[in-house]
């Protein structure tokens, strides 16, 4: 690097004087957090493994004896069987894969899913459509399943044009996942912890995993609803554990309204095609927008389920 | 406090004195990467209550520092993300971390560095914000000093691109002082 053009550098990129030092209100926050007593994942016990199993024993018979039923003796059946019950959720999803980081946010609501990528756009998908904006050219493209055509005809056409989006879906469906979390963990990989108090609400942590299978899934799930609110994949490398894919969900009321709501600005450019009335290549354009945003689903939930 | 044997970087004890030590570079680094002085101390806070659930496996790292630092560019990539998700809800000024600003060039070159790609961004901030070396970089990014230094020139053309500052000579691929 040249010394001319790396001193022009230092000095535009040089903090300012109110980013130098951390401010005395912080200072202050970080002291207090370093006081506060350190709240250990339950299942990192290392040398207070003895420690833990005698106070996991005793919360557990403190639990079964003292506590009312609906407070004690989590399962992961009770994760799997309330996620059968959502009906409407919200999933930010994190990928912390090389080469570039992916987050990608699924909302859905009364039949309604909303999908918000990276960075391209977003779409909706309901009973009677799919919706795709583009956010660079500000432009919303309203696929119809038809009204020139039979219901049945424009359902398989619609079935034809969403087949790769559908399958993206399937994989991202928690339901799904949950059970086939189960079935690959049930022999000896599912570990509950006893309900705890975090952040002022009871939660409790299920920990999935088997020396068997090469990587392992963490979930701190809401104990009043039996629903996950995290769920974390880890995979091995070099022996160490590494994060691949978060996963915060929101169920029921606590999903975000704004995120069960077209983001389409009002000046959108707006263009309508009707499905029901396209034949032939006209369909196959389409198809690759959806194509496209399926294989991004699939792969994220792909990564959901692990190798 | 006792002394890393490797490049002298202080080891912190317990979690007051991880403070006491590294809240400055955690902090350079966060204000300068995010555009909000609300989202630089939560990732300031995050990173610390990271470090702080297992202090004492951030005891036997090989240097705490770097550790943090890139617990935060971890942090700071998702402040992006979750900045993208409310782009709607308009900035205003007096939000700026890096308010007031030194001077048009280092705000131009704010805005610049924020259209970095996020690995671009992290390396030019660890170098001139947080003064690491390309070596040290590389440790906290965990790639090799080459791929280090790659980002860097790279990093440093699109900055120099994007401020106009193409006049200057270009810089040397193998000239890296290291």
């Amino acid at each position: 690097m040249n010394p001319d053009s790396d001193k022009t550098m230092e000095n535009a990129l040089a903090p300012s004087p109110v980013e130098r030092e951390p401010s005395d209100e912080l200072m202050r926050r970080l002291r207090t957090m370093a006081r506060e007593k350190p709240r250990r994942t339950w299942w990192r016990s290392g040398r207070a493994l003895p420690f833990a199993m005698v106070a996991g024993t005793v919360a557990v018979v403190f639990a079964t004896t003292m506590i009312p039923a609906k407070a004690s003796a989590k399962s992961f059946d009770m994760v799997v069987r309330a996620a059968q019950r959502i009906n409407a959720f919200q999933f930010s999803i994190l990928t912390d894969e090389s080469p570039k980081r992916e987050a990608l946010t699924i909302a859905g609501s009364d039949g309604h899913v909303y999908l918000q990528t990276d960075g391209d756009g977003s779409m909706e998908i309901g009973p009677n459509g799919i919706s795709a904006y583009d956010r660079k050219a500000n432009k919303l493209t309203r696929f119809k399943f038809g009204n020139l055509v039979d219901p049945a005809t424009a359902a398989q056409m619609a079935g034809a044009v969403q087949s790769e989006l559908a399958a993206g879906l399937k994989e991202m469906d928690l339901k799904k996942v949950l059970e086939e979390y189960r079935r690959k963990y049930a022999a000896s990989g599912v570990h509950v912890s006893p309900v705890e108090r975090e952040d002022g609400r009871d939660v409790y942590h299920v920990l999935l995993a088997s020396p068997s299978e090469p990587e392992r899934v963490e979930m701190t799930v809401d104990a009043a609803t039996d629903l996950p609110e995290t769920l974390e994949v880890a995979t091995q490398e070099g022996g160490r554990w590494k994060r691949a894919l978060r996963m915060e969900m929101r169920f029921g009321a606590r999903v975000e309204s704004r995120l069960l709501r077209s983001p389409v600005p009002a000046g959108a450019k707006v263009e309508e095609i009707d499905l029901g009335a396209m034949v032939g290549d006209a369909t196959k354009e389409i198809g690759k927008t959806m194509e496209n945003l399926g294989k991004q689903l699939a792969s994220q939930g792909a990564r959901l389920k692990g190798p | 406090m006792e002394s890393a044997p490797s490049d002298g970087t202080p080891v912190a004890r317990d979690r007051d004195e991880l403070v006491t030590l590294f809240a400055g570079d955690v902090w350079r680094f966060a204000s300068a990467s995010v555009r909000c002085r609300e989202d630089a101390e939560d990732v300031v806070m995050e990173t610390f209550a990271a470090a702080f659930r297992d202090f004492d496996g951030l005891r036997r790292v090989d240097n705490q520092r770097y550790w943090l630092l890139d617990v935060a560019r971890k942090r700071v990539a998702d402040c992006h993300r979750k900045r993208y998700r409310r782009a709607e809800r308009p900035l205003s000024e007096a939000d700026s971390a890096s308010a007031p600003a030194p001077s048009p060039l280092g705000l131009a070159a704010r805005e610049a560095l924020g259209r970095l790609p996020d690995p671009q961004r992290e390396v030019l901030t660890l170098k001139y914000v947080s003064g690491l070396s390309v070596e040290e970089i590389g440790l906290v990014i965990r790639r090799s000093p080459a791929a280090t230094n790659s980002l860097l020139q790279r990093g440093r053309k699109g900055l120099r691109k994007d401020l106009g500052l193409d006049d200057l000579p270009e810089s040397n691929p193998t000239g890296e002082k290291r």
